[in-house]
């Protein structure tokens, strides 16, 4: 385990180190049923005798039975002893099976009961190649006739020369087999089961990722949430398998890269999904202070970086889980109160997260933060499928308006009302003039074939609406037996717009003002701006005569919506009377493509 | 006959004028052509006319709102147009005939025989009478009234609640556009066949019938047995 990285320890080894001086003796059975051996006496070197019972080790230094060594202002590499004396001050349960058990201990260890050599793991050596190394996550039954009432003490011979730091993962337990394999089971299962919530969160958000592929975000999450499944995974195997303590130290150390994940990942993913302020730059800050901190203090154990800085770094490393849930909540607050969606969700979570935390330092809750991820990453993935439902609800929505619009263009335009009222008109040119009558047939063609050709686009080019409107004047002129014209200026032919936007306009001038009239006039000038396109139609109308309503008409609204689809909020259009007609102003941003 | 077209398409309202000449020839008085609503309402301020030929699609505002107008009058309206899914409300208004667009000869020829003959049977009729009281139009549901009078060229409606408004369609105009079971009982009365509740006779040709609520009319000696006919198989 990453001594350094989990606040659990640090924390423990503050308050073991209070209670040193306090009680040297163990009693066992105690309230517990296994116990954690702290409190020993140390002392570098070799012995033969140090293993006896009635060695007189007084003058050895106190120390809580695990570490780091080169923490201790020591070298790394070293032969020591520690010695603690425990009490057992009843029989012990005869059909139960007395062990302990050790995580990791440096390289190799023995250990002695009452001066008989019990347990071994690797062999103790003086050099490299004499030592051994042993193995992680042994249980080491201790022989019947040793448990006796009394006092018993235990001395643990270690050698250190195959890691740099020499590390003490956690303090010897002692306790029952039977309750140390269920407590090793336990931490087991609950890592499995997390890495499994994790694991199946990532695939899920990697699902939706590639279901909506512009959901960048959630790759972030994704990985956020396969960095947690991969380390806690780790994390059980280095504490139930038995593993060669050489791999052991390079799995641990391994395991930093999705520490390091986790770290960053969480709040690159909020200043993202949020779209924060400053997320660029924030992004770049947590990278390089978490990859500053991770992989320093990781070198510091392997030397490369002064091990002076190890307990500078510790605390850098503290901070820096504080940092990043300080970052993601200031994200998710700043989103509430902008009143994004799944920000509310996304703050519950983190809040838990940090109770997760505290309480996993506090009250020494075994993966206590990993249950905390775990909450907070149930809460993120209902807000974020909350969004997705949300999102989904839009899209659906735009899609149907779409269909509307367009099934709505093509009733307005194509209607019976329209083709029947031309129709009437052409069997009255029929009995009149023929030849006006194929005409017309004609002109009611070219419009209809535009009309089909332009009703599913969302943008047509200027000049083709021009010929459709033009088409349309044609019908109008030979169904009403009048002449409406149409002039066009400052059109460069790059121009796009909604479909029968303008011809809409037209419909509605030719229906409101040209009652009485024999002839009608409509001028459509184009403006380029910097960025902007404006277009004027203006029409010589009869009198500007009232067209109150007309603008809530189903002609402007038609437009309306038509213009905010293809820009949105960057549009305007004004209607008013001018000299000699009425003039229809709009105005957009025209850098569409 | 005299003849008013309101229709906003020049083309189509000279068809509709060739066509209604060629029909009537020498029964035809008067027509008069208007573009426009406004202009319609002026020229009937001064002229009174006998039939309306009314596109229902007049300039994009709702051509009911002239309809309303149009058939609280004296003269019977004919709605021209291609807004086809508004027939049935055009009908229910109480308009003689709906020609949608577009039409050939023969269906205005079947127009002018509904306009003029007495028993022609329409497929759809009024729901509701329109009646001008001053400016005002009231539309009176048919279900709520109990007969009607003829009072000169006007008729007056005497309703179920016992009030009585004057409409300005003469009986035979009214007839023609009301529900089949509004029957003809003498030459100043109508009413609904499902309100007789009895008939009686009297010496000297004199018939009666009872409705419903009491009221006792006048039924003529030609019409009793018509009514008897009608009434026997209940």
């Amino acid at each position: 385990m990453n001594h350094f990285k989990f606040l659990v320890l640090i924390i423990n080894g503050v308050l073991y180190a209070q209670s040193v001086t306090e009680r040297i003796e163990y009693v066992f059975p105690e309230e517990t049923p296994v116990i954690q051996c702290v409190n020993w006496r140390v002392a570098s070197g070799d012995s033969i005798r140090w293993r006896l019972p009635d060695y007189n080790d007084a003058h050895w230094r106190l120390h809580p039975g695990f570490g780091l060594w080169v923490n201790e202002g020591v070298k790394g590499r070293d032969v020591r002893w520690y010695r603690k004396t425990i009490f057992f001050p009843e029989p012990l349960d005869s059909l139960a099976t007395l062990a302990l058990y050790q995580i990791a201990t440096v390289s190799a260890s023995e250990i002695y009961w009452d001066g008989i050599l019990i347990a071994r793991s690797g062999i103790v050596g003086k050099s490299r190649e004499e030592e051994h190394t042993g193995a992680s996550g042994q249980i080491f039954p201790v022989p019947k006739n040793l448990a006796t009432p009394g006092k018993h003490v235990i001395a643990l011979r270690v050698s250190n020369f195959h890691s740099f730091s020499g590390v003490i993962e956690a303090p010897l337990q002692l306790g029952y087999f039977s309750a140390i394999h269920e407590n090793l089971f336990r931490v087991m299962a609950l890592s499995l089961f997390l890495a499994g919530v994790f694991f199946l969160t990532a695939l899920f958000h990697f699902a939706i990722l590639l279901g909506h592929g512009n959901k960048w975000p959630y790759a972030l999450f994704s990985s956020f949430c396969l960095a947690c499944a991969v380390h806690i995974f780790i994390r059980g195997l280095l504490r139930y398998f038995q593993i060669n303590l050489i791999h052991y130290y390079s799995l641990a150390a391994v395991n930093d890269i999705p520490w390091f994940l986790m770290l960053v990942l969480l709040p690159i993913f909020f200043l993202f999904e949020f779209n924060s302020p400053y997320k660029k730059r924030l992004t770049v800050t947590i990278l390089v202070v978490g990859l500053a901190v991770v992989l320093f203090s990781r070198l510091a154990t392997f030397g490369i970086v002064p091990v002076s800085w190890l307990n500078t770094l510790d605390s850098a490393n503290r901070l820096n889980v504080y940092f990043t849930i300080a970052v993601s909540i200031a994200v998710a607050l700043w989103a509430l109160f902008q009143r994004m969606r799944g920000s509310l969700s996304a703050l519950i979570g983190l809040f838990i997260f940090l109770i997760g935390v505290y309480f996993s330092n506090r009250a020494n809750v075994e993966n206590g933060w990993a249950i905390g991820f775990a909450v907070m990453n149930m809460f993120l993935t209902v807000s974020l499928s909350r969004q997705m439902a949300f999102q989904n609800r839009l899209h659906h929505e735009a899609d149907l308006r779409s269909a509307r619009l367009e099934l709505e263009l093509l009733k307005k335009h194509i209607q019976p009302h329209f083709l029947l009222n031309s129709l009437n008109s052409i069997i009255a040119w029929l009995e009149e003039e023929p030849p006006v009558a194929a005409q017309l047939v004609n002109a009611l063609a070219d419009e209809l074939r535009m009309l089909l050709s332009f009703s599913g686009e969302k943008l047509i080019s200027l000049t083709d609406e021009i010929k459709l409107c033009k088409a349309h004047l044609n019908v109008m002129s030979l169904r009403q037996d009048k002449k409406f014209t149409m002039t066009v200026t400052g059109v460069t032919g790059t121009e796009k717009l909604p479909p029968l936007v303008i011809h809409t306009l037209i419909e509605n001038g030719l229906t409101h003002g040209y009652k009485e009239k024999n002839s009608g006039m409509f001028r459509l000038s184009c403006v380029h701006g910097k960025k902007k396109i404006q277009l004027n139609l203006f029409n010589d109308s009869a009198d500007g005569q009232s067209i109150e309503g007309i603008h809530d008409g189903t002609g402007y609204r038609y437009v309306k919506t038509r213009l905010e689809e293809a820009f949105p909020s960057s549009w305007s259009m004004t209607s008013n009377p001018v000299d000699g007609g009425w003039e229809v102003r709009i105005e957009y941003e025209g850098a569409m493509k | 006959m005299n003849i008013l077209v309101v229709e906003d398409e020049r083309v189509a309202a000279r068809r509709l004028e060739r066509l209604i000449r060629e029909i009537l020839g020498d029964r035809l008085d008067t027509i008069h052509c208007t573009e426009t609503l406004r202009n319609s309402e002026v020229f009937l301020k001064k002229h009174s006319i006998d039939v309306l030929f009314l596109d229902l699609n007049l300039n994009g505002q709702d051509g009911f709102d002239l309809l309303t107008s149009a058939v609280s009058e004296s003269f019977q309206t004919i709605v021209v147009s291609a807004n086809t899914d508004r027939a049935i409300e055009a009908y229910e208004y109480g308009v003689l005939d709906f020609v949608p667009k577009p039409f050939d000869k023969s269906r205005l020829i079947k127009a002018f025989e509904r306009l003029e003959r007495v028993d022609a049977h329409l497929d759809y009729t009024a729901k509701m009478l329109v009646v001008r009281n001053q400016s005002r139009l009231r539309i009176v549901p048919v279900e709520q009234i109990n007969y009607l009078q003829g009072a000169g060229d006007y008729a007056e409606i005497h309703m179920h609640d016992g009030t009585k408004l004057l409409h300005n369609k003469s009986l035979e105009a009214l007839l023609k556009i009301l529900p089949n079971t509004f029957i003809r009982i003498h030459k100043s009365y109508i009413t609904d066949l499902n309100f007789i509740v009895n008939l009686r006779i009297y010496g000297g040709g004199k018939y009666e019938c009872e409705l419903k609520d009491g009221t006792v009319l006048p039924v003529s000696r030609t019409r009793y047995k018509k009514l008897v006919n009608l009434l026997e198989p209940k």
